[in-house]
């Protein structure tokens, strides 16, 4: 890279033997002129590879145009998002760009804070271990090592999704793709991204919510023999006006391989079965499982599973304040938004829809007919 | 701790809500969650209303039956353990525009006090640690974080 004046040149090899170079200022005077050029960059990628490829989803009526600069990440973040596949559209609400620097070549320009030397651009963006997380309102930005940068503007409906690497993706990126980027968009007083397991039919279903281990995935998993449907594993969004609906995000489930022993017929499912002594199991629902995957449902209850040991499964009420405790932390602590407006939506929902505590008995088979006894009160 | 002393909750770092007489409060900094009790979210809710050590002893010595003194005990053991996770913080009354204005627990229950307990739970300070989005700083242009030069 050579200094320009008060412009750097960023040489790009796009391909063996074609190099071009894309003019960028060291100097960022604000946000919108950061991502304007981060866009920029992304746009050049998107042209110059003719792998470059577009997606468009719905979730809750929007839709959402994921662009693709070469093919790298394509098969890594939309197998999850098959389900909701949307009609493309010239004016979708939210359009992510992505790409990654291992395939296309492309770069991504210097940090806003890097300073005016082209010299800032190797030491700023490799050499911190920091992280740092951006947020004025209109923009959101978050640099993770240099690794992962996501950027948001929120009132353009544009966003940017760069890793180094396609190929080092973390497995559960791939399971529950963008979900910073999209509980950033979605998060508002009237919708909520939960931590939560989702499992109903279309007259309507429950959240499994609580902590890791407690059992929302084996549940999950346990219906898909069920008149059940699934909603998702780990995440998903709600509404809450005119009332509670679930709208799923992503057709993954994850599983502790200990855990599999508890539903052995699904170990041909599993995706990432080479590598299960360090990931979870993945599975891909959709893939396997088309009919058994729902795009939402109005929420009838909240249930906080609890793994017994004991052979029947049962149910009983619980507090709402039981229900927050088991929503709100998991949720706030792995998807923050605005912490306090999360909370605000959650503490809403406990108000108006009942908890209950699930306690998940050996015999799965009933697992499924607990939830929909449940369910048949509420229809 | 002076019985005039007044406390506030320590927002926006400590978000909390307190439904049918039970408390939730998570500190989104180290990502520590807590319950407490009847109650516990008595005062916890009282303290929300700006009202002195005093003010609260006075209020749960009326709406619970008990001995006044190891109410009296109790209540300001509690205050200092929520002061020492820093859930609530000193302040002064005069600059407050909150105000305590009556009892949060009707005084007729007056059930038997029960000293009230706060439950932490640090399961998820894990998942602060590991998942690094939740590093929120919303100030300023460029925003430069501590470890970077």
């Amino acid at each position: 890279m050579a200094e320009c004046g008060s412009r750097y040149q960023l040489t790009v090899i796009a391909q063996p033997g074609i190099q071009s170079e894309i003019n960028q200022p060291d100097v960022y005077e604000s946000p919108a002129s950061y991502f304007e050029a981060v866009y920029q960059i992304f746009q050049y990628g998107e042209q110059a590879d003719s792998d470059s490829n577009s997606h468009f989803f719905n979730i809750d009526g929007q839709t959402i145009n994921l662009r693709f600069a070469g093919s790298a990440l394509t098969p890594r973040i939309i197998p999850a998002l098959e389900h909701i596949q949307g009609i493309p559209t010239n004016s979708p609400q939210l359009t992510i760009c992505l790409w990654d620097s291992a395939s296309t070549h492309f770069p991504f320009p210097l940090h806003p804070w890097s300073g005016n030397s082209s010299s800032a651009f190797g030491e700023g963006f490799h050499s911190h271990e920091g992280r740092i997380h951006f947020n004025d309102g209109r923009f959101r930005m978050y640099f993770y090592m240099d690794d992962m940068i996501l950027m948001l503007d929120s009132h353009e409906g544009k966003a940017i999704f760069w890793v180094e690497d396609a190929q080092k993706l973390p497995y559960h990126e791939s399971g529950a793709p963008l979900r910073s980027l999209l509980d950033w968009w979605f998060s508002n007083n009237d919708r909520q991204f939960v931590h939560a397991a989702a499992l109903g039919t279309g007259k309507g279903g429950v959240l499994l919510i609580g902590r890791g281990g407690s059992g929302k995935s084996t549940t999950t998993l346990a219906c898909l023999d069920s008149p059940l449907q699934i909603a998702g594993d780990d995440y998903c969004l709600l509404t809450s006006k005119p009332s509670p609906y679930v709208h799923s995000l992503y057709s993954t489930a994850k599983l502790d391989p200990l855990d599999l022993n508890r539903l052995p017929h699904l170990k041909t499912d599993i995706s990432n079965a080479d590598r299960l002594e360090s990931e979870k199991a993945l599975f891909f629902l959709y893939k396997r499982h088309p009919q058994k995957i729902i795009k939402g449902f109005p929420l009838r209850a909240l249930l906080i599973p609890c793994i017994t040991g004991e052979t029947q499964t049962s149910i009983k009420p619980a507090s709402s304040i039981a229900g927050l405790m088991a929503l709100a932390p998991s949720t706030i602590f792995q998807l923050v938004n605005e912490g306090s407006t999360s909370f605000d939506f959650m503490s809403r929902l406990v108000r108006e829809i009942p908890s209950f505590h699930l306690d998940l008995g050996t015999d799965l088979a009933q697992i499924p007919a607990t939830i929909i006894e449940l369910l048949s009160n509420y229809q | 701790m002076s019985y005039s002393q007044v406390f506030r909750i320590n927002s926006p770092t400590i978000i909390h809500e307190v439904i049918e007489g039970e408390a939730v409060i998570i500190n989104m900094e180290k990502g520590h969650y807590y319950s407490i009790d009847h109650t516990g979210a008595g005062i916890w809710e009282l303290v929300d209303k700006r009202a002195s050590a005093d003010e609260i002893i006075q209020s749960i010595t009326q709406c619970y039956a008990g001995d006044p003194k190891s109410i009296q005990n109790s209540v300001i053991d509690f205050l200092a353990e929520l002061q020492r996770e820093n859930l609530i913080v000193p302040t002064s009354k005069e600059t407050d525009d909150q105000t305590h204005s009556g009892n949060v627990i009707t005084p007729n229950e007056r059930l038997p006090f029960t000293p009230p307990e706060l439950h932490k739970y640090i399961d998820m300070q894990d998942l602060l640690l590991l998942d690094p989005i939740h590093e929120v700083d919303e100030s300023g242009w460029p925003n430069v974080g501590p470890d970077i030069n």
